[in-house]
């Protein structure tokens, strides 16, 4: 049989295709991994190296809270005058005060800073966090529906994204007023509008920047900023931290019934 | 703002095919279906909350004093996916709410219905009771 | 120019295609499952992305599942009184879960309790926001999201989520014991088999008090048919607990997708006050 005329380029296509796709690397960025809409591929499990959770400002150490060189641009958190003064009392009482002291969802972003991994699941039409801390979850409604009308008394708001160029770009409000920045008592109201950009600068680290607004509580927006990192141990995985199950875990399953350390 | 008059009739209202309302945990372990009751008094405060969100109502006793009843309404989602915002029932409304009695003796019921002076009803039970959102 | 043959390029771009799926296929499925003949994703994992729904939904009970309509229907049940619906229990055949007799009774006591609640054990897992665990996670409608390698099972209400790695990475140390335990699973066919260890034993199945111990292994499987319904079987082996292996049967279908449903928040131990509530006074 005569050899059809097949020019070697779509054999040369087809190759390309496969040293694109596998592995998938892209020729585009600096080794980002792409979903298949060319949208920078967010999804695996990250987490911060920061102590941001006990003081998002500069810090020293204090007994069982690690120093920091803090997360807010220009290390200032522009109060208005009463609640510079109410970010003081809170300091003060932070130990019972802190509402993440009783398991509560840490609202946004502090949940991003918590010191536990999460995990990104990324389809087309929404970004879902996955979170170790209390198996708490975040939906970035990417489909362009807009907030629904509000007041909602969320813990971790109401979020919708889209891409510019390679950066996520999230807008959230929608919270209550019943958590803090961290456990010094940084905190907001219900008045709460955040806007974040997760900005990959490569396939294991996304510089991560959240600009706070509200009128409430600040004479003016600030920011903070700071890197999220792949957790790039093999077989990196989300365990749990009940956090509320702790003082319940002798009732159950029943008292008395595999209560013994190492039961398994 | 949401306005009570924009609320879609609750029969009018397609259901959302969500995930379903799991019984958080068993009507009969908090309320007893064999007490009805009606309380009519005023809102003093509405919680869009989870589990179940709670409408406190104070209510006039027969010797004039004023009790304040803690009324369990269904989850977060199924108000607020119905329209219903904290701001929707402004405090001092006078409402009648049919529900059913706690059985621990408190001040609390579980709310069925609350319906409003102009005779607009909103449904509020949790899923398990009757005409509750994707009850199964 | 270059000439090949149709023959040569055919096979070219086989080969290039075939090592896009990074997941083995198994020609000879075992008996029970099907071949999958709908779309695939980049990895090779069948696509079952969507919404599936219990056709019988709760975790009220296993053996009688269902919350049942009214608050009349749920008088008459807590009385003893109503008509059961079919057991989730689908192995033995009786339909009952073979429970060691010592532990048939601590189930007996909580059921007779759960309604009359004078002790914190009377106060059921979910009324405490815990995580639900896979089974009970199951009895309720789950949204799936598929990623390379991942499958992940969203229950909106109360923020329960699975991960299920489907890419042969090894168990969790046996040391770590987790309520939802930890989920390996591969791709047979139509059907995803996962293996459920490290579980901690604590969480209850359902409100009747069902139970299992930290030693249990599931092994589940997802029968994905015609794209429509999903066959949800797991057998729970668990020597500690029952007298012999059990089947648990779960049938779903598709929630239709509509452009007007996301899920939101819903949240659970913030404002849990059930519990107090629950508790009457001795």
């Amino acid at each position: 049989m005569r050899p059809h005329a097949v020019p070697a380029v779509i054999a040369a296509i087809a190759l390309s295709y496969g040293l694109l796709t596998v592995g998938g690397q892209s020729s585009m960025g600096p080794g980002l991994r792409r979903t298949a809409d060319g949208r920078p591929d967010l999804s695996g499990v990250w987490q911060v190296m920061n102590s941001a959770a006990w003081n998002i400002q500069g810090h020293h150490a204090q007994k069982g809270v690690p120093a920091g060189l803090g997360v807010v641009e220009g290390d200032d958190i522009p109060y208005q005058p009463w609640a510079a003064e109410k970010q003081k009392q809170n300091y003060e009482n932070r130990m019972k005060a802190d509402p993440e002291g009783k398991c509560y969802l840490p609202g946004v972003p502090r949940i991003m800073y918590m010191p536990f991994p999460f995990q990104i699941v990324q389809s087309s039409d929404r970004v879902t966090m996955l979170f170790e801390y209390v198996h708490a979850i975040r939906y970035v409604h990417m489909s362009g529906k807009p907030h629904p009308e509000g007041h909602i008394d969320w813990w971790l708001g109401d979020s919708r994204g889209r891409w510019e160029g390679d950066t996520l770009v999230v807008d959230v409000v929608h919270f209550n007023e019943d958590t803090w920045f961290d456990r010094a008592g940084n905190f907001h109201s219900d008045a709460l509008h955040l806007v974040e950009r997760y900005m990959p600068k490569g396939p294991d680290h996304i510089d991560y920047e959240v600009t706070v607004e509200d009128e409430k509580v600040f004479t003016r927006p600030w920011t903070m900023r700071m890197p999220l990192y792949r957790r790039v141990e093999r077989n990196a995985q989300l365990l749990e931290y009940e956090c509320y199950a702790f003082d319940w875990e002798k009732y159950y399953p029943y008292p008395g019934v595999w209560q013994e350390e190492g039961a398994r | 703002m949401t306005r009570l008059r924009t609320f879609l009739p609750l029969l009018a209202f397609a259901l959302l095919p969500s995930a379903a309302l799991h019984a958080h945990h068993s009507f009969a372990a908090e309320f007893d279906a064999d007490k009805p009751i009606t309380l009519k008094g005023t809102l003093t405060k509405i919680e869009i909350i989870n589990p179940h969100g709670w409408i406190y109502v104070d209510v006039k006793n027969p010797d004039g004093s004023v009790t304040n009843w803690a009324i369990e309404a269904g989850s977060a989602n199924s108000l607020l996916k119905r329209g219903l915002r904290k701001t929707s029932f402004p405090v001092g409304t006078e409402v009648v709410i049919k529900g059913f009695l706690a059985k621990n003796g408190r001040r609390v019921a579980n709310g069925q219905t609350v319906t409003f002076q102009d005779g607009h009803d909103f449904f509020l039970g949790s899923s398990g009771t009757p005409g509750a959102p994707q009850n199964p | 120019m270059i000439f090949v043959s149709v023959r040569t390029t055919v096979a070219l771009i086989g080969v290039v295609l075939a090592s896009q799926i990074s997941l083995p296929v198994i020609a000879q499925a075992p008996s029970g499952t099907g071949t999958w003949t709908g779309p695939r994703l980049p990895d090779g994992q069948p696509d079952v992305q969507g919404t599936w729904r219990p056709q019988i939904s709760g975790g009220r009970s296993l053996e009688d599942p269902g919350v049942p309509g009214s608050v009349e229907e749920q008088s008459s049940r807590t009385k003893g009184l109503s008509k059961k619906n079919p057991s989730r229990v689908s192995d033995p055949p009786d339909g009952k879960v073979p429970y060691q007799p010592w532990a048939a009774e601590l189930r007996q006591h909580q059921i007779e309790n759960e309604n009359i609640a004078t002790r914190q054990d009377h106060i059921d897992t979910q009324a405490r926001c815990f995580i639900l665990g896979a089974i009970r996670q199951a009895a309720n409608a789950n949204e799936i999201i598929q990623t390379p390698g991942q499958v992940v099972l969203i229950n909106e209400a109360y923020h329960t989520f699975r991960v299920i790695p489907v890419d042969g990475r090894p168990r969790l140390s046996s040391r770590i014991a987790l309520w939802g335990g930890d989920s390996r699973g591969r791709w047979e066919g139509n059907t995803l088999v996962v293996e459920v260890t490290n579980l901690n034993g604590k969480n209850r199945l359902s409100h009747d008090g069902d139970f299992l111990s930290p030693t249990a292994r599931l092994v589940e499987r997802f029968t994905f048919l015609d794209g429509q319904r999903l066959n949800y079987e797991t057998t729970i082996d668990d020597p500690k607990v029952f007298t012999r292996p059990w089947k648990i049967t779960i049938p779903n279908t598709r929630v239709k997708p509509s452009p007007d449903d996301e899920p939101w928040e819903s949240a659970c131990h913030e404002g849990e006050r059930s519990a107090d509530l629950m508790l009457q006074e001795k």
